[in-house]
C-alpha cells in the first residue's frame, strides 16, 4: 500500500474524530460551556491568569507535548506489524489521549487551574497526592534511563551525529546569551542556528570515522562497550545541564527544537509525498518467534506516547488552563494538540515500515522483540534518510538529520527528567522525613542521576543482554499509569457532575488492565530470569497500579453515593457568569 | 465591529515554563505546577511581571470589541510568525517590512499592534504603551 495513502487515511480518520467525537465529549461528557467563567477571566492578572486566543495556545501546547518517545514507541512496536501499531496509534489518540488531554484541560479550568497533581488530592483524595509523586519518580527514573540508552546507542550506531550535537550545544549557549543578554530578537538568531547545526551533519559525517575510533579506544581502555561509555557521557552531561540556570541552555535550546519538530514532520510528510513509497512491512507480523511478547498487552505500553501519555496531564493542567479563553476552547487545544502527536507517532511508523526493502529486511530487523526495541530508532533514522533523499539529500545525511533531531529531543528530556527527578527526590524526603536529602540539591540530584544510571546499564533481556526492551516496556506501562490517574480524576470528577462517564471509564479501564497485565507477565520473566533488580521496580510498579485501582474504585464508589444523595453538581467548580455575579452582589 | 474587523494586539513575552522537545515525559515550570522551583524562572518571572501591568492598561484602555489581546511567547513560532506576516501583510505592508516585524517580534518584551512592532523600551512603560497602541489603531482608521 503507498505509504502516502496510510498517511492520509489516518489524517482522515482524526479529522473524522475531531468533526464527531470530540463534540459528543465536550457536549454530553464534560458539558462545556461557552459562558463559564474560566480562571483566565476569573483571577485575570496578564501574568499567569489571561485569555489567550486559542490558537495561540494550541502553539503552546503543541510545541510543548511533542518529543522523542512517540518516535521511539512506534518503532518498536512495528514489530507486530504496522497495522496494530497505527490502529493503537489512532484508537488510542482518539478516544484515549483526546479524552485525556482535554479532560486534564477542563478538570483544570473548572477548578481554578489547578494542576493534575494538586488536582489528585482533592478530586480523589489526600493519599493520591503520594500516589502521584510515587508515580512520577519511577516515570523519571525510567525516562531518564530510557533516554540515556536511547542517546548511547544512537551516538555509537551513527558516530557522524555525536558532532553536530556537541556542537549544538555551545550553540544553544551562544543563542541564550545573545537572546537573554543583548534583548534581540531571537527568530534569525535561532533560524541561524538550526542551519549551522545542519551544516555540522556533514562535518559530523566526514569525522564519523576518527570519533567512532577515538570512542572505541576510550572505551577498550576502560574496559566498557562504546554505548556505555556514551550513556556515562550522556548522565554527566545531565548532572551538568541540571544545574544551570534554565535561560542558559533549557530555554534557548527550545527555539532550536521547535524549528527542528516542523522541519522533520516536513521532511518525512514530504518526502513521503514525493518519493512515492509503499509500505513493505507486513500488515501484521504472523513470523514472530516463539516466545515473543504477545499484541495482548505488550502493544498498549510499547506505544505510551503517541497514543496517550499521561505526562500530557501535567502540561494540559496548570499552564494551559489558567489561559484557557472559553471553556470550548478546550477541545481544539486538547484534541489537536493530541493528534498532532498522534501524526507525528504516524510519521514513525511509515519511516520504519516504508521502502525499507522488502519483506525479508523487515523480518531481518524485527527479527525479536529485542533486535525491534535495540535496533527501532536506528531504523526510524534510515527511514527518514530514505524520505530525505526525495528532495536529493543523501540517505546517509538524511539519517544523520533525523539522528540529531531525535537526540536533540531526548537530551532536551533527560535535562527536564533529571531536573524534575531531583524536585520529586526532595519532596519524597520530606514525606519520608529523611532531612539531609530534603534539603541538599547535590544530594538529591546526585540520586536523581544515579538511580536511572544504574538502570541503563542493567544488562539481560534479549539475546545480546540488553535491558533496554524491558526498560522501554516498564517506562511505557508507567507512563500509562500516570495517564490513568488524571482519567481517574477526570472519571470522578464527570460522575459528581451526573454525567456519563463512559467515554472516560473505558481508556481508563483498559489502560489499567494492560498495564497491570503486562506487569503481571514481566513478574514472572523477571523471576524466571532471576533479574531480581527489575523484579523489585515491576513489583513496585505494581503495587503502585493496585493502590491506584484501589483509589480509584473508591473515589467512583463515592461520587456515585453522592449523586444517590443531595446534588453535588459542579461543587468544585468556579462559577458561572450569573452565579459569580449573583454572588458577588 | 465583528471578530474578524477586530484589530489583533499581541504581547510577546516568554512564559516560566519549558516549550520544546521534551513535554510527552517530562514538564518544567508553571505556577504551582507542584514539580518546579520558581527560582529557576525568575528571569522570565520577571518580564512577566513587566508585562502583567502593560497587559492591564491595555484591558482597561482598549476595548474588547476593538482589539483581541493575546499574549504569546517567542518560542511558539508556529503561530507568532504566520500571524504577524498575515496582520502585516493585510494592514498593507509590503514582504520586507513584514517580514521585518516577524523578525522583531521574536525579541523579548514587544507588543504588536496588527503585525506591526511599536518602537517601546523593554520592558514597555504601560501609559506610553497604551498611547502608541491608540496611535496605531487611529493611523490604521484614517
Amino acid at each position: 500500500m503507498p505509504a502516502i495513502v496510510v498517511a492520509l487515511t489516518v489524517l482522515a480518520v482524526f479529522a473524522l474524530a475531531y468533526r464527531f467525537y470530540a463534540p459528543y465529549v465536550a457536549e454530553k461528557v464534560y458539558g462545556l460551556d461557552p459562558d463559564f467563567v474560566t480562571p483566565a477571566h476569573e483571577f485575570e492578572d496578564g501574568v499567569d491568569y489571561l485569555p489567550t486566543n486559542k490558537h495561540v495556545l494550541f502553539g503552546h501546547h503543541f510545541t510543548s507535548v511533542a518529543g522523542a518517545a512517540p518516535i521511539l514507541g512506534p518503532a518498536i512496536a512495528v514489530f507486530w506489524g504496522w497495522g496494530p501499531a497505527l490502529a493503537w496509534i489512532v484508537l488510542g489518540t482518539v478516544f484515549a489521549a483526546g479524552v485525556h488531554d482535554f479532560g486534564a484541560i477542563v478538570v483544570s479550568v473548572r477548578n481554578k487551574g489547578k494542576s493534575i497533581g494538586t488536582l489528585s488530592s482533592d478530586v480523589i483524595n489526600g493519599r493520591a497526592r503520594t500516589l502521584f509523586l510515587l508515580i512520577i519518580f519511577f516515570l523519571l527514573t525510567l525516562v531518564n534511563a530510557v533516554f540515556a540508552w536511547v542517546i548511547g546507542n544512537l551516538f555509537a550506531n551513527n558516530p557522524g551525529a555525536v558532532i553536530p550535537i556537541f556542537f549544538e550545544i555551545p550553540l544553544a549557549i551562544g543563542i541564550g546569551q545573545y537572546i537573554y543578554r543583548t534583548r534581540k530578537a531571537a527568530l534569525i538568531p535561532s533560524i541561524v542556528g538550526v542551519v549551522l547545526l545542519y551544516l555540522m551533519i556533514p562535518v559530523g559525517q566526514a569525522f564519523a570515522t576518527p570519533v567512532d575510533a577515538g570512542a572505541t579506544a576510550v572505551a577498550s581502555a576502560l574496559s566498557l562497550e562504546v554505548r556505555t561509555l556514551w550513556i556515562l557521557i550522556v548522565f554527566a552531561y545531565a548532572f551538568i545541564a541540571c544545574r544551570l540556570p534554565v535561560w542558559v541552555l533549557l530555554q534557548p535550546r527550545d527555539f532550536i527544537n521547535s524549528h527542528q519538530l516542523f522541519i522533520a514532520l516536513a521532511v518525512i510528510f514530504g518526502g513521503v509525498a514525493i518519493g512515492g513509497f509503499v509500505m513493505e512491512a507486513p500488515l501484521v507480523n504472523s513470523a514472530m518467534p516463539e516466545g515473543s511478547p504477545g499484541i495482548f498487552p505488550f502493544l498498549f505500553i510499547t506505544i505510551a506516547c503517541g497514543a496517550v501519555s499521561g505526562f500530557h496531564s501535567l502540561v494540559s493542567s496548570g499552564t494551559t488552563a489558567k489561559q484557557l479563553d472559553r471553556d470550548t476552547d478546550a477541545k481544539y487545544v486538547g484534541v489537536m494538540g493530541t493528534m498532532g502527536e498522534g501524526a507525528l507517532a504516524t510519521a514513525s511508523v511509515i519511516a520504519v515500515a516504508a521502502g525499507i526493502g522488502g519483506a525479508a529486511a523487515f523480518s531481518e530487523r524485527y527479527a525479536d522483540y529485542g533486535a525491534a526495541s535495540a535496533g527501532g530508532l536506528g531504523y526510524f533514522t534510515e527511514g527518514v534518510g530514505r524520505f530525505a533523499s526525495s528532495f536529493g539529500v543523501s540517505a546517509e545525511l538524511g539519517a544523520i538529520f533525523a539522528a540529531v533531531v531525535v537526540i536533540s529531543f531526548a537530551a532536551t528530556t533527560m535535562d527536564t527528567g533529571v531536573r524534575l527527578q531531583r524536585y520529586v527526590v526532595q519532596e519524597i524526603a520530606e514525606l519520608v522525613n529523611v532531612k539531609p536529602l530534603a534539603r541538599s540539591l547535590w544530594g538529591s540530584t546526585i540520586v536523581a542521576v544515579l538511580v536511572p544510571l544504574g538502570l541503563s546499564l542493567v544488562p539481560g533481556g534479549d539475546e545480546r543482554g540488553l535491558a533496554f526492551g524491558r526498560l522501554w516496556r516498564l517506562f511505557g506501562t508507567t507512563n500509562q499509569l500516570t495517564a490513568g490517574l488524571a482519567l481517574a480524576v477526570i472519571a470522578v470528577w464527570v460522575a459528581r457532575r451526573r454525567r456519563n462517564p463512559t467515554a472516560v471509564m473505558a481508556p481508563l479501564v483498559f489502560l489499567l488492565v494492560m498495564t497491570t497485565y503486562a506487569l503481571f507477565i514481566q513478574l514472572g520473566e523477571f523471576a524466571a530470569d532471576s533479574d531480581w533488580l527489575l523484579f523489585g521496580l515491576d513489583l513496585a510498579i505494581f503495587v503502585l497500579a493496585v493502590w491506584l485501582i484501589v483509589e480509584a474504585g473508591l473515589a467512583l464508589y463515592r461520587a456515585y453515593q453522592d449523586r444517590a444523595g443531595e446534588g453535588v453538581v459542579g461543587a468544585a467548580d468556579t462559577p458561572r457568569a450569573d452565579q459569580r455575579d449573583a454572588d458577588r452582589r | 465591529m465583528t471578530a474578524a474587523t477586530r484589530h489583533r494586539i499581541l504581547l510577546v513575552r516568554q512564559w516560566d515554563t519549558q516549550m520544546g522537545g521534551s513535554g510527552c515525559c517530562g514538564r518544567l515550570g508553571g505556577l504551582d505546577s507542584v514539580l518546579g522551583e520558581a527560582s529557576d524562572w525568575s528571569q522570565a518571572r520577571t518580564d512577566m511581571e513587566a508585562m502583567g501591568h502593560v497587559y492591564r492598561a491595555l484591558r482597561a484602555a482598549v476595548p474588547e470589541d476593538v482589539a483581541e489581546i493575546s499574549v504569546v511567547d517567542p518560542r511558539n513560532t508556529a503561530f507568532l510568525v504566520p500571524a504577524i506576516w498575515r496582520d502585516a501583510r493585510r494592514r498593507g505592508a509590503d514582504r520586507g517590512a513584514a517580514f521585518r516585524n516577524v523578525q522583531a517580534a521574536t525579541r523579548q518584551n514587544v507588543v504588536v499592534v496588527d503585525g506591526q512592532v511599536l518602537p517601546l523600551g523593554d520592558p514597555p512603560d504601560p501609559l506610553e504603551t497604551v498611547a502608541a497602541v491608540w496611535a496605531a489603531l487611529d493611523s490604521e482608521v484614517a
